[in-house]
């Protein structure tokens, strides 16, 4: 499989365990976001944003000053990964290749038919079936999906949760949901890979190899109209660039996300509180990357409490209310209460 | 006695009517692309079957993964 085109990194939300992405499928999924994520993403954070500017508006207007510019420092959509399997669907680019092939017989089957010349359409069948041979091979299969499955100690209430982000810095971050028996995401962007049999991969990778290099004996010097030979190669490779660039939704690698919520604030330590409030453990996950510095006071009291907080709620068994959200204790405010001039507020819960 | 050479003009019309030693260099550049458009297509709904078709790319990309497998 190719590397990753897009650096990015899975933060598993419950250990807080950080790993450098090494999936390709995951890079694609982060960088073709724009395509497959639902509309009430944009939807959210152009309200927000129009919310947020208001009242910085009205703020500029009574403190007599230029209102600033506002802006959404940090949108975490959040997932639920209905299945992950070893099979994307066929989708528009998958099913082209085939009419591709077929074009490339038709063309190559010309001077055939004109001049009696079966050299081209020998030349382009063989390759033809050498490229299939090689697509064929289970390996390619392993590279891309061979990992476990997600294990989970309470598989009916409890689901795998880790997030998909470029890290500091980014405006996206990904929270996925995995249910128990699907793809581990998190081994997914691990550099291993269980491979079954690479002893009898090699011999047919190295068949394959002769084979092509004779296919190139064969063809090298050939000077016989061969603009239909050059036609039916450059036919293949305008397909393949288009094949590399094309946007694919997620189950086209076999990754069915439903949408849940998009959480969105004007600044990121905001937005990782709300998210802390309603996924517990998700906030302090992004909290090492995203502030890799000293805290202030009152956030060093808040991600304290958080953290007991969560241990509280998974000792108690994760239990959620009625209206999906956790029923856990209550976030105290990142900001200071109104008229206070200490912290007690939280040292009191 | 020997030819006399063709001229620029020529040499090119030549080539561009059929053109002569660009199939075996076209054939193992691009190796690349063909690795990518694997990628994005196997383990597709069809088991075993990834549509990529006979392209410029093969040879090299046939190799590299000899050698990356070897």
């Amino acid at each position: 499989m190719p590397k990753p085109e897009l650096a990015c990194l899975i933060i598993n939300a419950r250990t807080c365990h950080k790993r450098t992405n090494n999936s390709w499928i995951l890079s694609r999924i982060l960088r073709d976001f724009d395509v497959w994520r639902h509309p009430d993403c944009d939807r959210i954070e152009a309200e927000k944003l129009a919310e947020l500017q208001a009242k910085e508006d009205l703020l500029a207007k009574e403190q007599k000053r230029a209102a600033r510019t506002k802006r959404i420092a940090l949108r975490v959509t959040v997932w639920d990964c209905k299945a992950a399997s070893e099979r994307g669907t066929g989708d528009l680019v998958y099913w082209a290749g085939l009419c591709v092939s077929a074009v490339q017989l038709i063309i190559a089957a010309i001077p055939w038919a004109l001049w009696d010349e079966r050299f081209i359409f020998l030349v382009t069948a063989i390759g033809t079936v050498l490229a299939y041979a090689s697509g064929a091979l289970p390996q390619w299969v392993e590279e891309k999906f061979g990992v476990r499955k997600t294990c989970l100690s309470n598989p009916k209430k409890d689901k795998k949760a880790v997030f998909l982000t470029e890290g500091n810095g980014s405006h996206e971050a990904i929270l996925i949901l995995s249910h128990h028996g699907s793809l581990d995401l998190e081994a997914l962007a691990g550099p291993q890979r269980a491979l079954k049999n690479p002893g009898a991969t090699r011999i047919y990778s190295m068949l394959l190899a002769i084979l092509w290099l004779a296919l190139l004996i064969s063809v090298a010097g050939y000077d016989q109209h061969t603009w239909f030979l050059l036609g039916v190669g450059l036919l293949g490779l305008v397909h393949n660039a288009a094949v590399c660039a094309f946007r694919r939704r997620p189950p086209a690698f076999g990754l069915e996300l439903e949408y849940q919520q998009t959480i969105v604030e004007g600044s990121v330590m905001e937005v990782l509180h709300k998210v802390e409030t309603k996924f517990p453990q998700a906030g302090a996950a992004l909290l090492d990357e995203f502030f890799s510095g000293d805290l202030r006071p009152r956030e060093e009291l808040i991600w304290g409490f958080a953290r007991q907080r969560y241990e509280d709620w998974y000792r108690d068994g994760c239990l959620m209310r009625s209206d999906g959200t956790p029923d856990a204790r209550e976030m105290p405010s990142l900001q200071r209460l109104v008229g206070a001039s200490d912290d007690a507020d939280i040292l009191s819960l | 006695m020997e030819s006399s050479p063709r001229s620029t003009g020529e040499w090119l019309r030549a080539q561009w009517t059929n053109p002569n030693d660009i199939f075996t260099i076209l054939l193992i550049i691009g190796g690349e692309v063909v690795q990518v458009a694997m990628g994005q297509l196997c383990a597709g709904p069809v088991p075993f079957l990834t549509p990529v078709a006979f392209s410029f790319g093969w040879v090299l990309r046939t190799y590299s993964y000899t050698l990356k497998h070897s």
